[in-house]
């Protein structure tokens, strides 16, 4: 008698544990599948960067940094698409063309620009990506005095290569 | 026996758990500065993945503190020391707990334009380098580089807290230029108890007719060292100084005796304006208990009794 007591016990603490492990596992969110992308022809693209500021070299960069010395980065997907050490002119447009890395579908593009650290007025970078003479995304992206500007823009691209600003 | 058998298995599950648990965190490696604001710099790096402690406790004075047995165990169980150097711990007093602990000991201060400070004849660099916040990107960088070669599996993480902690502190600089503003330039006097203010009169232009210097009765350092101290012609000086720029308000420290500063305050009839923190940050729970909170404190109460009145 005692030892099915005893089973018994040990079936309903083994098989409480088995049905709460499942249960768990099965309120976990199913994972994703991985979307496959196709790459957008980066030829049909220019990208145009227009900081209202002098750039200068941040003094405040993680040393080592590969990115360290750049006054204006521009990423997608973690690959750099441009990037220039030397200060740019205030008002003074620079065009990206090709813009590698683009997809059909969803894509974000991430800008930093470092104005001078003493910087005595708000700053702003306008970005325009361009497709033919098309404007596809026109954004401007603005910074605090001495702050970075650092800001991403997301935007998606159709199968044909035509592009909408998605909202925040 | 029965009741063996249904508890033996909960303790086994529970020890097993336990000992999982034990496995997943290994012993966090130390780290041991010298000054708060070192400390809280290594803090703000390392995250909850080293255990940062710092010899000086809130409101000490590093120019003439005196390390205790405790302070000899402590850094017996660290695995990096870091100094700020430049002489700001009297004696070298950081070095020689190192040296004697047979430990690492990195000086954060390196790679950084030191100010000259002349004084006696002699040129003595001034220690005081974190009140400029470029010189602060310096020692949070050199802090980074050390961090990684203590532990290069958390190397992506220093990094990345790193580059967050930078730009805040660019931040905090045009924030600080921001509120200096307020203060017409003809009232950016700034009298404190002694030399730490240098860096941050050079950055933030106060004193113009001390070539954008401090202006204290004591020296860069309250202990023996060339060039500290208080001396009577130091005394008299200020007292001019304070006199002929018509000084809006003059400031002690929260690390040095109030006792000078409310003789000379005193003798020209000016305000006091408030108690600064120069060479430690604010106790825990304080407004100033983090590097930024410090300087956000300091330049809050220099503008308030500085600026116009309306």
């Amino acid at each position: 008698m005692r030892f099915a007591l005893v089973a018994a016990i040990w079936l309903i603490l083994v098989g409480g544990l088995s049905l709460y492990t499942y249960q768990r596992e099965r309120r976990l969110p199913p994972q994703m599948e991985a979307v496959v992308s196709r790459d957008a022809p980066g030829e049909a693209y220019t990208l145009e960067i227009t900081p209202s500021f002098a750039t200068a070299a941040d003094p405040f960069a993680l040393q080592g940094d590969p990115l360290a010395g750049a006054t204006i980065v521009v990423r997608t997907a973690g690959r750099v698409l441009y990037r220039s050490d030397k200060p740019q002119q205030a008002g003074v447009t620079v065009s990206v063309h090709p813009v590698a890395g683009l997809v059909a579908g969803r894509n974000e593009i991430f800008l930093r620009a470092v104005p001078p650290f003493t910087a005595p007025l708000d700053h702003a970078v306008r970005v325009r990506l361009l497709q033919g003479g098309r404007v596809l995304l026109d954004e401007t992206l603005w910074g605090e005095k001495g702050a970075n500007v650092a800001s991403s823009i997301p935007f998606t691209l159709t199968e044909a290569g035509e592009g909408g600003h998605e909202q925040h | 026996m029965f009741r063996l058998l249904v508890l033996l298995p909960l303790a086994i599950l529970w020890s097993s758990s336990a000992l999982a648990a034990r496995d997943e965190a290994p012993r966090k490696q130390v780290v041991v500065a010298s000054t708060t604001q070192i400390a809280d710099f290594a803090r703000q790096i390392a995250g909850d993945r080293l255990t940062v402690s710092s010899i000086l406790a809130p409101g000490a004075d590093p120019h003439t503190y005196q390390p205790t047995p405790d302070d000899v165990q402590i850094v017996l169980g660290a695995d990096l020391c870091l100094e700020n150097g430049l002489h700001l711990e009297g004696k070298n007093w950081m070095a020689a707990l190192a040296r004697d602990a047979g430990k690492k000991l990195v000086t954060v201060t390196r790679g950084l334009p030191p100010l000259a400070i002349r004084s006696s004849g002699q040129s003595v660099p001034d220690p005081h380098a974190w009140f400029s916040l470029t010189n602060a990107a310096i020692y949070v960088n050199n802090i980074i580089l050390a961090l990684e070669r203590l532990d290069p599996s958390g190397a992506p993480g220093y990094r990345d807290r790193g580059r967050l902690y930078l730009q805040q502190l660019r931040v905090l600089d045009a924030w600080i230029r921001e509120q200096v503003n307020r203060i017409p330039p003809e009232r950016r006097i700034l009298v404190t108890t002694h030399d730490a203010f240098n860096y941050f009169c050079r950055e933030y232009r106060f004193n113009p007719e001390n070539d954008y210097l401090s202006i204290a009765p004591v020296g860069w350092s309250t202990g023996s060292e060339v060039g500290a101290g208080m001396t009577p012609e130091r005394h008299r000086q200020v007292v001019d100084s304070i006199r002929r720029a018509r000084a809006q308000a003059i400031f002690v420290e929260t690390t040095i005796n109030p006792k000078q500063i409310r003789e000379i305050a005193r003798e020209t009839g000016v305000k006091i304006g408030g108690e600064l923190y120069s060479d430690s940050m604010g106790t825990a729970g304080s407004a100033a208990e983090t590097y930024i909170g410090m300087m956000r404190e300091n330049v809050l109460l220099i503008v308030q009794a500085l600026q116009p009145r309306p």
